[in-house]
């Protein structure tokens, strides 16, 4: 019975709506896997030579200089999966009817969830670490290390369902966690707060002592025994429906409601966004895009390639555009007829949309002028970039938003959900990125980069003058393409 | 409101060659109807007979294969003039489910410029019809029963009094007294406001209590155009039984 219950779970897997998409999109998620394998399978194969050189140790002392990192992996581990990993309860829900007892129905699906990538993930980390480094164990110690690591990271994998089971969806707990946890690091980096002392003897326990790797693997052990009890308990259709979730209210924001049907419209987004899971999670990503020049910025190896510096850029203030804007129209797919019929014109409708991209590229202009700290340029280019955001790449996606004939599933959220996703939503990125670095890229090359950025933000500057005319041309198509679009919405995905 | 300052002709909807296939399928296909203002117009027919196609091309939801509508002697297609005297709800495609039925009410009462006395009026008129279920839940409208939604569908629709009103299935879901309440609304609409209506029903008993004229759809043609006397559902009743046993 068992056996046919990993059977089914195997084919709902298979038979995913996920992989019920065009070729094109599982190639190139494929290769988004494909290279997360590989960079994690890099890191692996050399971590131990990077702690030994950069620390100028060696043996054992890497492992354990490895094991200081770890309780800071474990930490940032659990805080992702209490943002993406769905309940296991929800995939037990069609057996609850079956002969089968609550206790051995929540043991399989807790078992299946030990499968997921992002349980895989951290072993082709550790094991390629484990297998450099295993000649410099002392002892009998190799394996009950090894053991003791895998089994916290199984914990992680179980202690994440009984924190959202405590924490009930109270996602902005995540952030404060965050917080906390930057904090940490840096009193850690300051040594004020020793959590990598403390990680480092954790994991140093089973080295010296290997018989306490029993009690690491304990810890998983009862944290499934325990988590079978929890859900067996609760596992009742009633107990997996979604309960009624209280949402945000939007009083704070009623004061729009003064300037108007675009006043009422942008009141209206301001709710679809804070009220449903996928635009949620579409807002959980802004902090990723604002902190995007990080990677690029410092680098000396990008420092004259303004061309690549000013795609960087525009990324950093367009995230949001970007991230919500292409399915501007299809995120109002579920009511998409009432837009129709009532009393809206579409001159208004787009007015308002053009603020809800626009508002947000200010914010995240504004939050990212520290960068100014790591050289001037880089104000300049955020500057020329944001101000192309806002007259040029914003009608794309408004005119764009218009083809996009396919609803999105609001409720549905997590990350990596891709339904009501296509091929053209990575299309897009062409003309958004590519133009400007046309530009300014052979200016750069001349050494004239700055008369590149001015072009760019001209071009803007331009776009936004011409609002008005623009966006009465995308109504006026809008309203040609919109039957495509009710027709769209109204099959079910 | 904004439909009292428009003045109406009295066809107030015309009909012409008005045709829509799918696939060289023809699923509706009316030579000629006219509705005039303040008429009470039930359609009825089976399902797939074109009753929703009809409603949806007159909202301008979908592209007519030929002809065209007139709303007040503008063809809806390209125009956004007939979205301020139109009230509408077919299915939940027309309701906002993330919102509370009272932010939802809000809304479009301000699209519609209602100020808030106007907006508490309505309150008052239907406080029986939502059978305090509906205002102050704190439940969104995507937590309601089918009934209830479709209540607030129903309300949001009327709530502007609009010259036309189209409702969809008005009676199905409801409760018994919410039927009953909603045929009161209905006629009451008819005398004092002057409204045009048009609702299909599978409900003959319904649809001939609230409709003056009822229409017949029979794959997509209209097959019988016959004003309600006493002797009208009986007919219906008898049309509809023949249809079994061919």
């Amino acid at each position: 019975m068992i056996k046919d219950l990993f059977v089914i779970e195997w084919k709902r897997s298979l038979r995913s709506s996920l992989w019920q998409r065009n070729v094109f999109l599982n190639i190139i998620l494929g290769i988004f896997i494909l290279y997360f394998v590989f960079v994690f399978l890099l890191l692996g194969l050399f971590i131990d030579r990077v702690i030994g050189e950069a620390l100028e140790i060696e043996g054992v002392d890497v492992i354990k200089a490895f094991g200081s990192w770890l309780l800071y992996y474990l930490v940032v581990d659990l805080l992702f999966r209490f943002l993406i990993q769905k309940m296991p309860e929800m995939s037990a829900k069609p057996f609850l009817l079956l002969p089968i007892s609550r206790k051995k129905l929540s043991s399989v699906v807790l078992l299946q969830t030990m499968l997921s990538f992002l349980n895989l993930f951290p072993l082709i980390i550790v094991i390629p670490f484990f297998i450099n480094v295993y000649s410099s164990f002392p002892g009998v110690s190799a394996f009950p290390w090894l053991l003791s690591v895998i089994a916290m990271l199984v914990a992680v994998n179980l202690k994440t369902f009984l924190l959202k089971r405590w924490l009930v969806e109270r996602t902005w707990l995540v952030a404060v966690a965050f917080g906390v946890l930057i904090l940490l690091g840096i009193g850690d980096y300051f040594k004020v707060v020793p959590v990598r002392d403390l990680s480092s003897f954790i994991f140093a326990l089973p080295i010296d002592y290997p018989a306490i790797s029993i009690l690491f693997i304990l810890v998983p052990v009862l944290l499934f025994y325990y988590n079978v009890i929890e859900m067996s308990s609760r596992l009742t259709l009633e107990g997996t429906t979604k309960k009624a979730d209280k949402g945000i209210s939007t009083e704070k924001f009623e004061g729009l409601r003064k300037y108007g049907k675009i006043g009422e419209l942008i009141l209206l987004e301001i709710s679809l966004i804070f009220r449903n899971k996928r635009t949620k999670t579409v807002l959980y990503l802004i902090p990723l895009f604002l902190l995007y020049g990080f990677f690029f910025y410092p680098n000396p190896m990008y420092k004259e390639s303004y061309g690549w510096l000013t795609f960087v850029g525009v990324f950093i203030s367009g995230g949001f555009m970007m991230s919500y804007g292409q399915f501007l129209v299809a995120w109002e797919g579920s009511y998409f007829d009432a837009i129709l019929t009532k009393n809206i014109n579409f001159e208004e409708y787009f007015k308002a949309k053009y603020l809800i991209l626009a508002i947000p590229t200010v914010i995240s202009f504004i939050l990212t002028t520290p960068y100014v700290l790591m050289g001037k340029h880089l104000l300049l280019i955020n500057l020329a970039t944001f101000i192309y955001n806002l007259g040029v790449s914003i009608y794309i996606y408004l005119f764009l938003a218009a083809y996009n004939t396919k609803k999105v599933e609001l409720s549905q959220g997590h990350m990596m959900n891709y339904q009501g996703v296509g091929a053209k939503h990575f299309l897009i990125i062409i003309p958004v990125m590519g133009l400007p670095i046309l530009v300014v890229a052979p200016f750069s090359f001349f050494g004239m980069h700055v008369t590149g950025l001015v072009i760019i933000a001209v071009l803007g500057i331009l776009g936004i003058l011409f609002r008005p005319f623009i966006l009465r041309k995308i109504a006026a198509f809008f309203i040609e393409r919109k039957y495509a679009l009710a027709e769209g919405f109204r099959q079910a995905s | 409101m904004l439909s009292s300052n428009i003045s109406f002709q009295n066809d107030i909807l015309k009909i012409e060659q008005l045709s829509k296939a799918y696939n060289n399928t023809k699923v509706l296909d009316i030579q000629q109807l006219t509705i005039s203002k303040g008429e009470s117009f039930g359609l009825v027919g089976n399902n797939g007979a074109g009753k929703t196609t009809l409603f949806r091309l007159v909202l301008d939801l979908i592209t007519s294969t030929t002809g065209s509508v007139l709303s007040n002697g503008i063809n809806v297609k390209g125009s956004e003039l007939w979205k301020a005297y139109t009230g509408s709800y077919l299915d939940e495609g027309f309701l906002i489910d993330f919102l509370t039925p009272e932010e939802y009410f809000k809304f479009v009462a301000s699209l519609n410029k209602m100020s808030d006395g106007d907006l508490n009026l309505f309150y008052e008129r239907f406080n029986d019809f939502f059978n305090d279920e509906i205002i102050g839940k704190k439940k969104y409208i995507r937590d309601l029963s089918k009934g209830n939604q479709k209540k607030v569908g129903i309300a949001a629709a009327m709530m502007t009094h609009p010259a036309i009103l189209i409702l969809d299935e008005p009676f199905t879901n409801l409760d018994p007294s919410s039927q009953i309440r909603l045929k009161q609304m209905l006629k009451q609409e008819q005398e004092e406001n002057e409204v045009t209506m048009l609702i299909s029903s599978h409900d003959l008993n319904h649809v001939t209590e609230v409709s003056k004229r009822i229409v017949v759809l029979e794959r997509g043609a209209v097959v019988h155009d016959i004003n309600t006397t006493d002797q009208t559902l009986r007919d219906l009743e008898d049309y509809f039984a023949a249809q079994i046993n061919h």
